[in-house]
């Protein structure tokens, strides 16, 4: 949810802030200044982060989707990484939430689930296989359709469908030093949170159905 | 003096301003840290996708994207992976941005098949606010190529903003140490600064969709007849920014070219009810004239952010006429009108 009063920035007039020394009214700085600063931060700063869908085969030539080239009944096989890219971090030390859809198919009819995680950059496969499965910054959907489709995801450990975040213990796995310039060109270090987003997809039936991952959106969102 | 951004966002606490009672200087000092993180955080300009183009050994493919950036930002992270075309590994790729300008970068390791091979590539390019295209090209050598698999690009954050004089025409990030010795007075170093911030800073959230091909290497339609660019509809949503806006206007265009005559691009959206069309008349690849659509834009009392519950699903269509229309790119951004 917002963090903002008014869901909203507030106008403020030039004559607002001229003048020195003169007294602020209330309700201009609770308002007009904290509550405008804490809705551009909740609403303006989000970018998003991924926006595929795979073209249209007949006017790209492309498969339009990626499927892992193995694959076992009931088991969770690495499909994509997206990013890294740089997640702001919240007040309470957990990352802005990520808003995620997943557009997949099964080729066969068998249930196919896939996984989404939000993991500091970098983390090997495999531990991400064993322990984000069962994590709350992790979304699942399933589908049984061979058409591609936006699916409806939950989390397992919140109530907020479609939407991802990371703990306080993985933004500091995630915080990194980077080096940057500044105006001029001197070289100046500073911090920040890098991210990746894995996909998982398992199948029911590995005899038959295949998970195929045909689109990924994450926007972010500070909840 | 300094202009410093955290590295996490501040969030000064709204019960701390009541009538009688102003705000201490050490919340002034948290406002004033806010409105540097709203001008020093960096935009994401290509939201990553999944390129899927074949680059053959000794060829170069150049990815045009078309944006809006921000006057803060001052290096660009391009970022993405490449695997090996086939079995026969060894292959190195070459990058440049802009496209065919910019320092090249060689990214040395045997790239083998199946195996994507990660490369993040720092641009430094001259500050500027206006619209304008921003490229990368990307050179295969050895084996038989390589598969561009994933691209995206981001400013690099401002850790710090500049100390003296203003970067933004009229707008300064605050001193910070302003605010601690004047607090809950107007004052054009303290007050001032953030309240220009408010009016006209720049922290948007700029790329909405992006979707670029190599230009040698099109999706292309012959004749009339819309046929679909996407598989489905892409959920997009703009920031929301005063408080009564339910939509966002965004800009659009695409780079592209007709064999002859003309053809169109059409543009949808599921839940704004955008239908837009651009005509596309040269036989040379150029970005069509800017168009701006209005989309929704997040609604803040939900958990999701979505209104309604709906997403916005974008389309796109294309078609030629008495000949070919090649499409290259479709660009969507935030230009903060």
């Amino acid at each position: 949810m917002a963090t903002s009063t008014l869901q909203g920035r507030v106008r403020t007039s030039t004559t607002e802030s001229s003048g020195d020394d003169q007294p602020l009214d209330t309700v201009v700085v609770k308002d007009a200044i904290v509550g405008s600063l804490l809705h551009m931060a909740d609403s303006h700063v989000a970018q998003v982060r991924v926006a595929w869908i795979a073209p249209n085969t007949t006017v790209s030539g492309a498969q339009g989707y990626i499927v892992p080239p193995a694959y076992g009944t009931d088991t969770p096989v690495f499909l994509s990484a997206f990013g890294p890219f740089p997640i702001p971090v919240r007040a309470s030390g957990k990352s802005y939430r990520l808003r995620v859809r997943v557009a997949g198919s099964s080729s066969g009819g068998a249930a196919c689930k896939f996984y989404v995680c939000m993991v500091p950059a970098g983390s090997p496969v495999g531990r991400t296989d064993a322990t984000e499965l069962t994590d709350a910054h992790l979304t699942t959907v399933t589908t049984v359709s061979s058409s591609a489709a936006w699916l409806a995801g939950t989390s397992n450990r919140n109530a907020y469908n479609n939407v991802i975040e990371a703990d306080p213990a993985r933004v500091e796995l995630a915080r990194r030093v980077f080096n940057t310039i500044k105006p001029g060109g001197a070289t100046i270090s500073g911090e920040r949170t890098e991210f990746q987003i894995y996909v998982f997809g398992s199948t029911a039936n590995a005899g038959t159905s295949a998970p195929r991952l045909h689109g990924l959106v994450a926007q972010e969102y500070v909840g | 003096m300094s202009r410093t951004v955290p590295w996490a966002r501040p969030e000064p606490s709204l019960t701390r301003v009541y009538a009688g009672g102003p705000p201490s200087s050490t919340e002034w000092y948290q406002y004033g840290q806010l409105a540097n993180f709203l001008l020093g955080k960096g935009a994401q300009h290509v939201p990553e996708y999944v390129p899927e183009l074949t680059i053959g050994s000794g060829s170069t493919a150049n990815l045009r994207f078309r944006t809006k950036t921000r006057g803060s930002a001052l290096q660009r992270v391009w970022y993405g992976s490449v695997r090996a075309a086939s079995a026969v590994s060894g292959v190195t790729i070459d990058v440049q941005a802009p496209a065919g300008t910019g320092t090249l970068a060689t990214y040395p390791a045997p790239i083998a098949w199946r195996r994507e091979w990660p490369f993040v590539y720092i641009e430094a390019p001259a500050t500027s606010a206006s619209e304008q295209e921003i490229s990368i090209s990307i050179k295969a050598t050895g084996g038989t190529g390589v598969v561009l698999d994933r691209l995206g690009c981001f400013d690099v954050d401002r850790p710090q903003l500049e100390d003296a004089g203003s970067e933004f025409g009229s707008i300064t990030g605050p001193h910070l140490e302003a605010l601690l010795s004047r607090q809950m007075i107007k004052s054009d170093i303290g007050f001032g600064e953030i309240a220009s911030v408010l009016r006209s800073g720049d922290a948007r959230r700029v790329g909405i969709f992006q979707l670029a091909t190599n230009d040698n290497a099109p999706w292309t339609k012959a004749g009339a007849g819309y046929v679909s660019l996407l598989t489905l509809g892409v959920p997009i949503l703009g920031h929301k920014d005063l408080i009564a806006d339910t939509t966002r206007k965004v800009s659009w265009s695409v780079y592209a070219k007709v064999s002859s005559g003309t053809g169109n691009v059409q543009i949808a959206t599921s839940h704004s009810g955008v239908l837009d069309t651009v005509t596309v008349s040269s036989v040379a690849y150029a970005w069509t004239a800017t168009r701006t659509i209005s989309i929704d834009c997040e609604d803040l009392t939900t958990v999701d952010g979505l209104p309604g519950g709906v997403w916005d699903l974008l389309t796109a269509q294309f078609q030629g006429g008495v000949g070919t229309i090649s499409l290259a790119a479709l660009s969507i951004w935030n230009d903060g009108a």
